[in-house]
């Protein structure tokens, strides 16, 4: 009974002991919270505003005057004599400068083939077109540029590579296009037409 | 525990490489606009045509080739012409032009002759002089040698002769009058009769 009795006292002391250190504990916490929240607090905001940019090219048939010519209003391009009447042989060139608008990001130009019509011409014409450093498009500023379209291509060749155009209209692109009838087109060529369409795609960078 | 860590490492790499795609996949999802520019081409016109006439009318196309007739030369001594005799000469104009459709100039190039069969081909030379549009084609006549033979089988000496395309557009070249010369030789046979045929070619030049 004794030993019952003890170990009854002993369990009932433990227990009890047990609850304060869970009290004393719970007021260490308790007062510690209550000091971290005593503390002095200050913030400082930051706001930012985010807009997207625009992305806009335009091109120009004589180098200075810009506008968007979307695939339904194509520019004409002003070529040379004699693209009415071209004999073997004949050579015409015709500029396009491409550029951003103001306000547009940067951007890489790619130039392309759009569709070749007319009533037979494109199949014995061949073409080619560099970017050259002025708006004066002839042979020999022809000659001093960067080629885009290998000389003497089908006029199903689209460009290889891509034209860098930086931000804001800040710099432009002046594409000098060469078309050739070559020498030995044969005689069943001569009044045939073809309207040529390229296509200047733009994209951001 | 090792195993563990290296699972865990792979895990990051390939969470790494999904982060990596999709950074990627926003580059290629740039922003686009297009320019678009046309031109238009056309393929001029050629066509050279004859007269045996005159410098302004009677013009005709006679190129074989294409199914037409030969102009049959006409020789203002047609008595001579038609019964020679050795160390006679008769004499015979042809003038060429650009039709009024051609686009472009050319330059006139002697292509040869073809000898008929009449017997007398052998026995007679020629010349082919270029003079001027108005000149009477005679003994007179000076301008260019274009061609010449000893027989009516042979040629030599061709030499090209520019033609000019019409101005302005749609009117036809300034003509070329063409002079034949044509010379009995000494051993002519009584008789026979000669017939030749002569080509011409115009090929155009770009403007």
């Amino acid at each position: 009974m004794g030993d019952t009795r003890r170990s009854m006292r002993e369990g009932k002391r433990l227990l009890s002991r047990r609850i304060r250190a869970l009290l004393a504990g719970g007021l260490v916490f308790g007062v510690g919270a209550t000091m971290t929240l005593a503390a002095w607090n200050d913030s400082e905001y930051g706001s930012a505003t985010f807009t997207a940019g625009r992305f806009d090219i335009v091109g120009a048939t004589d180098g200075a005057t810009f506008s968007s010519h979307p695939v339904g209003t194509p520019a004409a391009l002003s070529f040379s004599a004699p693209f009415g009447a071209m004999a073997p042989g004949s050579t015409v060139h015709a500029l396009f400068s491409v550029k951003t608008v103001n306000p547009s990001v940067a951007g890489t130009l790619q130039l392309s083939v759009a569709s070749t019509g007319g009533t037979g011409l494109g199949t014995y014409l061949r073409y080619g077109v560099r970017s050259i450093a002025g708006t004066t498009c002839n042979g020999t500023t022809y000659s001093a540029g960067t080629a885009v379209v290998p000389d003497n291509s089908t006029m199903a060749t689209g460009g290889t590579g891509t034209q860098a155009v930086a931000a804001n209209g800040g710099t432009t692109v002046n594409y000098c296009i060469a078309v050739t009838l070559p020498a030995g087109t044969l005689n069943v060529a001569q009044g045939l037409t073809a309207v040529q369409t390229w296509q200047i795609t733009g994209t951001s960078s | 525990m090792s195993t563990k860590d290296t699972q865990r490492k792979v895990l990051a790499v390939l969470a790494g490489g999904l982060v990596l795609g999709v950074g990627i996949g926003v580059t290629l999802a740039a922003w686009n606009d297009s320019e678009f520019a046309t031109g238009t081409f056309t393929a001029g016109s050629f066509n050279l045509e004859g007269s045996t006439t005159s410098a302004t009318t009677g013009y005709d196309d006679h190129n074989v080739d294409n199914g037409d007739t030969a102009a049959s030369l006409v020789f203002p001594l047609p008595a001579v012409a038609s019964s020679m005799s050795p160390g006679d000469i008769v004499y015979a104009p042809f003038w060429v032009r650009l039709d009024a459709t051609t686009t472009n100039s050319a330059t006139l190039v002697p292509a040869g002759i073809t000898a008929g069969a009449g017997g007398n081909e052998a026995n007679l030379s020629y010349t082919v002089t270029a003079i001027a549009a108005g000149d009477t084609c005679g003994a007179a006549a000076t301008g260019t040698v274009v061609a010449s033979g000893t027989t009516l089988s042979t040629q030599t000496g061709a030499t090209s002769v520019p033609l000019a395309e019409g101005t302005p557009a749609g009117t036809a070249g300034t003509p070329v009058q063409l002079c034949f010369a044509v010379t009995a030789g000494a051993g002519l046979t009584q008789g026979a009769a000669a017939t030749a045929t002569w080509e011409f070619t115009a090929t155009s030049t770009a403007d």
